[in-house]
């Protein structure tokens, strides 16, 4: 018996139990010690399918709205009435800000600046006036063009505000500059914001409320300095007087908000699991040693997140999230080991029963962790990964340091199988197929929750804040449309940007409003320069001064304008020393790794989005749009993975039991698992989200143990405990779901509320229904 | 710069700087404030007359104004062009007989306008003082009282204006000229007679119709 590589390893260790015990603690000790420079990263993305438009449009609009920006808000404290105190506190605030290198002010408002910024581009209107704007000016300079022009300006001469507009008039008369103002301030708009200035700083439209906004070149990722930097900010915040409140908003505080609650989640999680384990075993066992049962899984999982770390060279927190389901199951093993060694004289044999039942389990198990990378999905990879080597840790554990440490107890009858004798087993099998067929047209109607942003477990007052921020300062433009162009080269992309704003003049926000390529610039100078010949001077003059008679308006009246008609060469620099430029270029364009993109914004409609549908080179995203697209990305990803759990499940379930009939009753558990959790979704009125996905994936996995267990134990009529061991799996797999429902992570608690809805349903059905249908289908051979 | 805001600071312009000039300026400005603090409404008809380069000739307009304490104001053209603006809190209503369109916008968060509006809400208050911030003043003449104001060179409307020269009553009770001159020399110059203080106002005199 005593033959083989298994034995004689088992037996070494069996001889050295105070070695082993040295090497398992050494290894926790250096886990521990790994796991606190395991580098984690807060992102959504992680859950988005590599490589697909959903994830692109995803990552293009958090460069857009989720840029290292940081924005705070002053106000004037309750009962204080003073609003100098307001201006000051802001100023104060700014001013503290001098020493932290890696911040920049980005709101400040200097009013003879803005001025000077504005006259740059109204010079520049002849470069910017595209063959459209020539048509249109060329209408202006009909006879009938200029009687009416002049018009107007006359009206506007008389005005109230008239005398403050004369000059203008004089160098402007045809609208060109105004046009120019127009559209910095339809650029302006866009960003849908409802805000004002008011003593160089950006007020909300109330007036009560200052805002002050800032840069930095830390990403919104990076935890430790998305902590550092808020702390920074907080500390300046509270030397503020009583007098001012203040508040701030960034996407930094969103990562610190969920590490809080992982962290949190995971202590309370590992915490309860751990109470729940020791005094089940405590009570159940009678024996000490039955904690290291617990232990086994819990080491399994240190060592597991460093590899998965050293491999992947970062990990999501929210897979950390499944270590307390992921030791649930990986607890199995030991359970089983346990429950043998108690019940036979000889560690060795006891150990070698369940070798086999342990080893398929752990091979169902893993094969369903392993369709996990099959996924496009990178969070399903870490999952996958993180899970695998959690399993295998847990098996080696279960099966060669577990027994070292247990005493074989008194050997058992191994007459009778766990069936035993089961009543009325065709009305169970009957009852089982009726709830089993209601339950398939209720789980057809599951629909996938797309938000990702359900899963982010950002606490409430930050939201709350953020809402209020939007309240009083606009809603910026979270509900509207992005067209992107890209290219490595900065102009080829400007280009790209005016071929597409020439399809949508009249709906796009776009940077080619006030800036274009220094090859569009040049043609349009070109076209200008053709257009006021010396003859159309002359024409124009001439019709200024006869249609301008009625009026009064003077000979040279415009002579202004006529000498601005003559434009300097055009040159490919950016205006320079330019606050307004600078400020809507950082809005519409966005260098990333070395190259260029150029967004445009215009409302999210059916009717625009499919008109820049085909235009080339153009990347368009519809908001609404996304929900649908990662709706369609789940249920692909969520057939693929499930497709090939199943076959992996059904191969390996094939190959080890031999016999159609015991894979089908092995499969039963699994069945009812994953129709209860289909099910439970429908019921709560909620919707399926990609974390539920691994839920129910895992339910499959699970059952399909129970149902493994308990087919071998009735066909070799073993009597080593087995439905106690299937009834204490499900237990402490319970128990590690059932932790989750306390977490305050969404999606943590979503797959917690399934998973202990799906393993209830599988151990019911590997209980009542497995007994039966071995019973029937598989009495000759428990028999025999 | 939007019409609202012009109207605005020019009649503010006036009515504030209207008050002080008499000899002693603080005299002056203590004897104005007490006089103006007495006013809640004021309907008054007006000349304007306007010098601009961009004209050949002198553009002679004729109108009314009304104005009620806090925040309500009008201005009507009656010719050479038919034109009203209406100001009620912060709402703006405009129309012209060319256009025939009634155009209604906030004017809230305008910072120029808010501005002009706090000058107004100082001048009825009396509180003269604290305009001096934004102008130097110059009494040129204590009787009648005629003062000139001079914005700072770094205010905004500095950028726009070069002086504004107000008249008063001999009476104190309210202005009578406004000179306007701008920084490219043109001058805008206007005459208020017929003014009546204090009387109860026409609800119709806020509303703006298709004619006016």
């Amino acid at each position: 018996m005593a033959e083989g590589w298994f034995p004689t390893f088992f037996n070494k260790l069996l001889a050295r139990p105070r070695m082993v015990a040295a090497g398992v603690i050494a290894l926790m000790v250096l886990a521990g010690l790994g796991l606190l420079i395991v580098p984690f990263e807060h992102s959504m993305e992680v859950m988005l399918p590599a490589g697909s438009d959903t994830r692109r449009a995803v990552s293009y609009l958090q460069d857009i709205d989720m840029s290292a920006k940081v924005a705070v808000s002053f106000a004037l404290a309750e009962g204080a009435s003073d609003r100098s105190d307001l201006f000051s506190a802001a100023d104060q605030f700014v001013a503290s800000l001098s020493d932290l290198d890696r911040v920049r002010l980005i709101s400040d408002v200097d009013e003879d600046q803005m001025i000077r910024d504005v006259g740059t581009f109204l010079e520049l209107a002849p470069e910017l006036l595209g063959a459209s704007g020539l048509a249109e000016l060329e209408k202006k300079t009909t006879p009938e063009g200029i009687a009416s022009i002049l018009r107007k300006k006359y009206v506007q001469l008389l005005k109230p505000e008239g005398s403050f507009m004369a000059s203008m008039i004089q160098r402007d008369p045809l609208d060109i500059q105004m046009a120019m103002i127009e559209k910095i301030r339809a650029l302006s708009a866009s960003f849908g914001y409802d805000m004002s200035i008011e003593n160089g700083h950006l007020m909300n439209a109330a007036g009560d409320r200052i805002l002050v906004v800032l840069e930095t070149d830390i990403p919104f990722t990076d935890a430790a300095g998305s902590k550092a930097l808020v702390n920074d900010l907080f500390q300046r915040l509270e030397k503020l007087p009583s007098t001012v409140e203040s508040e701030m908003v960034c996407g930094h505080l969103h990562t610190i908000s969920n590490e809080k609650v992982i962290r949190h989640d995971i202590s309370l999680t590992v915490t309860i699991a751990s109470i729940a384990f020791v005094l089940l075993f405590l009570f159940f066992f009678r024996d000490l040693r039955a904690n290291l049962i617990f232990i086994i899984p819990f080491a399994a999982l240190l060592i597991a997140v460093n590899i998965a770390a050293f491999l992947l060279g970062t990990l999501s927190p929210m897979m950390l999230g499944f270590g307390s389901v992921v030791s649930g199951i990986a607890i199995d093993y030991g359970i089983h080991v346990y429950v043998a060694v108690h019940r036979s004289t000889s560690r060795l044999e006891a150990v070698r029963s369940v070798a086999k039942p342990v080893m398929l389990g752990a091979l169902t198990t893993g094969g369903v962790f392993a369709a996990f990378y099959s996924s496009s999905i990178p969070g399903y990879h870490q999952l996958a990964i993180f899970a695998l080597l959690s399993v295998v840790f847990s098996v080696f554990g279960a099966l060669f340091i577990l027994p070292v440490f247990l005493k074989p107890g008194a050997p058992k009858s191994r007459t009778a199988g766990p069936a035993g004798s089961v009543r009325l087993p065709w009305v169970t099998v009957g009852v089982f197929a009726v709830l089993l067929a209601a339950a398939v047209p209720v789980a057809f109607q599951v629909e996938f929750d797309s938000d990702i942003m359900g899963l982010d477990g950002t606490e409430k007052a930050i939201l709350e804040t953020e809402e209020r921020f939007q309240n009083n300062f606009g809603g910026g433009s979270a509900a509207q449309a992005v067209a992107v162009v890209s290219d490595m080269d900065y102009q080829v992309a400007l280009a790209r940007n005016d071929r597409l704003f020439e399809v949508l003049p009249d709906d796009l926000a776009s940077f080619s409003m006030i800036w274009k390529s220094a090859e569009h610039r040049r043609a349009n100078a070109a076209r200008w320069t053709e257009l006021w010949s010396p003859d159309k001077v002359a024409e124009v003059k001439t019709l200024f001064s006869r249609k301008g008679e009625p009026y009064g308006f003077a000979a040279d009246a415009f002579e202004p304008f006529f000498q601005s008609l003559e434009i300097p060469p055009v040159s490919n620099e950016e205006p320079q020393d330019n606050q307004l430029f600078e400020q809507l270029k950082s809005r519409f364009v966005a260098e990333i790794d070395g190259g260029t993109r150029v967004f445009s914004f215009f409302p999210d409609e059916p009717e625009l989005i499919d008109a820049l549908a085909d235009v080339p080179d153009v990347f368009v995203i519809s908001r609404s749009a996304i929900a649908d697209s990662l709706a369609k990305d789940y249920s692909r990803e969520f057939g693929r993975v499930t497709l090939v759990a199943l076959v992996l499940v059904l191969l390996m379930s094939a190959v080890l039991l031999k016999d159609v009939r015991k894979v089908l009753i092995v499969l039963m558990p699994a069945a009812a698992g994953v129709a209860s959790v289909a099910a439970l979704v429908r019921l709560m009125g909620t919707e399926l989200n990609v974390m539920n996905l691994v839920s129910g994936i895992i339910v499959i996995g699970l059952c399909v143990d129970y149902g493994i267990f308990f087919v071998h134990a009735h066909t070799h009529a073993l009597n080593l405990g087995t439905r106690t061991a299937i009834s204490l799996s499900a237990g402490t797999t319970l128990i590690g779901a059932g932790a989750l429902l306390f977490t305050l992570h969404p999606a943590l608690f979503s797959v917690g509320l399934t998973l202990v809805g799906g393993i209830s349903a599988g151990y019911a059905t590997s209980m009542l229904v497995v007994p039966a249908l071995c019973s029937l289908l598989l009495k000759e051979e428990s028999v025999a | 710069m939007n019409l609202s805001s012009g109207l605005r600071k020019l009649f503010c312009l006036t009515l504030l700087l209207t008050i002080s000039a008499m000899g002693d300026q603080e005299e002056l400005l203590q004897r104005l404030e007490a006089e103006f603090s007495k006013i809640e409404t004021v309907q008054t008809e007006f000349r304007q007359e306007k010098s601009l380069k961009i004209f050949k000739r002198v553009i002679t307009m004729n109108g009314s104004i009304t104005l009620e304490n806090p925040d309500r104001m009008a201005w009507r053209i009656k010719s050479p062009i038919r034109y009203a603006l209406v100001l009620n809190g912060d709402t703006a209503i405009q129309w012209d007989e060319d256009s025939n369109k009634i155009q209604k916008q906030k004017t809230s968060g305008d910072p120029v306008f808010e501005e002009i509006i706090g000058q107004i809400e100082k001048w009825f208050s009396g509180e003269f003082k604290s305009l001096l911030n934004d102008y130097e003043l110059t009494v040129e003449s204590a009787e009648p009282p005629v003062l000139r104001f001079v914005p700072k060179a770094d205010s905004m409307v500095g950028k726009v204006i070069n002086s504004v020269t107000i008249s008063a009553r001999a009476d104190l009770a309210y202005v009578e000229k406004i000179v306007i001159e701008d920084r490219g020399g043109d001058t805008t110059s206007i005459l208020f007679f017929n003014t009546v203080l204090n009387e109860p106002v026409p609800s119709d005199a806020w509303e703006v119709k298709r004619d006016g």
